[in-house]
């Protein structure tokens, strides 16, 4: 730097934009697949569901019980995404439907898979009054946040 | 008579001389650098690269010089994100503007070495493909054909270039350059920025740095050979 006297100013600028690769990124995550909240509001204790099951699925083990505060995923190949719900006293189907979208996360990460237009299906046995799809407060602006792939609470009562 | 015959070669030989020194300068040169990692490293950044980028410089004003460089480039490798495979980007581009030598190497008898720096627009036009492929650890994986033509991406290149005189004709350039990027109209139906532009490079700081998908800054070096025509 010295022996370019000057222009040495210059030079580190250019090596600087060269070694960009100092900047900090997220981890990424192994699936692609985004996740969705499940919230229950029961005042009844033996009506509470215990656990789901998620259906045309490629996994053996799509069972999940439930202790309250859940997340289940989405499906990436298909436009929509159903589960069974299950408690002693009673057996629901719910299916969510959403559009997908692709889109850049960041350089290590790649791709995300984005749903958008969220909604209830037809399909689902619990009376519409008592669902409903809320977006999470950090997805409000409509921008994906990178490395936050859960988009929307879904919130039953029963 | 005698002596005008004698004079006129004289003078011939003395306006040739003078303006061997006002003519402007003109070099063609051939980037020598972007073709050779491929061939070194397999692996490595693009495995599969051809990189045709002749130039043309020519002295408008004392160490004021105009350049031209039109390229053409194709490219590909394997995996360029964790979950885009299969990825190639063709097209061309062109680059011009002007360049001031701060110390001019091509002088006879004096130093050899020279910097000279410069500012140029720059134009590229290309198609970028690959195959988006998703994990899903439980509904399966999503596999999607990217595949997007006519890209285009203006931009303005600040290179600095290190000149040394190897012989009477040639000189070898090593030119370290940033770019600044703007990639015209919608982004593509991935909703991805552009991660290749031929002629400037991997588009790295988006969303990084920027924070504006479409604009990126890049840079790179690279080494040209030139030959002085006149």
């Amino acid at each position: 730097m010295v022996f370019m006297g000057k222009y040495g100013t210059l030079i580190l600028l250019l090596l600087l934009a060269l070694l960009n690769s100092c900047i900090y990124r997220e981890p990424c995550d192994n699936t692609s697949e985004p996740y969705v909240y499940l919230s229950f509001y029961s005042d009844s204790l033996s009506s509470r569901y215990q656990s789901v099951s998620l259906l045309n699925t490629v996994h053996p083990s799509a069972h999940f019980n439930l202790f309250g505060n859940d997340s289940i995923p989405l499906s990436i190949t298909s436009d929509s995404t159903v589960f069974v719900l299950e408690s002693p006293t009673r057996k629901d189907t719910v299916g969510i439907g959403y559009t997908r979208y692709i889109s850049y996360q960041a350089r290590d990460c790649g791709l995300v898979v984005v749903m958008k237009q969220p909604r209830i299906l037809g399909l689902t046995t619990i009376p519409p009054s008592n669902i409903r799809i809320n977006v999470e407060p950090r997805e409000r602006n409509g921008l994906f946040t990178r490395g936050h792939k859960t988009i929307y609470r879904l919130d039953i009562s029963f | 008579m005698y002596r005008f015959f004698v004079l006129i070669p004289l003078l011939i030989i003395g306006l040739e001389g003078r303006s061997q020194e006002t003519k402007h300068r003109i070099y063609v040169g051939l980037d020598i650098f972007k073709n050779i990692p491929p061939l070194v490293d397999k692996q490595g950044y693009f495995p599969s690269t051809l990189i045709i980028e002749p130039i043309v410089r020519v002295e408008l004003a004392k160490r004021l010089f105009l350049n031209v460089q039109a390229g053409y480039s194709k490219i590909g490798k394997e995996v360029i994100y964790t979950n885009l495979t299969h990825y190639r980007n063709e097209g061309g581009y062109l680059k011009t503007g002007v360049l001031y030598a701060v110390t001019d190497e091509d002088i006879p008898g004096r130093k050899r070495f020279g910097i000279s720096l410069g500012l140029c627009l720059t134009f590229a036009h290309f198609d970028e493909s690959g195959i988006a492929q998703l994990k899903g650890a439980f509904f399966g994986d999503l596999h999607k054909n990217y595949s997007h033509k006519g890209l285009n991406v203006v931009g303005v290149e600040v290179p600095c270039n290190l000149q040394l005189r190897l012989a009477h004709r040639w000189k070898l350039n090593f030119q370290p350059r940033i770019n600044l990027l703007y990639t015209l109209g919608k982004k593509t139906f991935l909703d991805f920025p552009v991660y290749y532009t031929p002629g400037a490079g991997n588009n790295q700081m988006e969303n990084e740095l920027l924070k504006v998908p479409t604009t990126d800054i890049t840079g790179g070096c690279t080494m040209q050979l030139f030959y002085r025509l006149r």
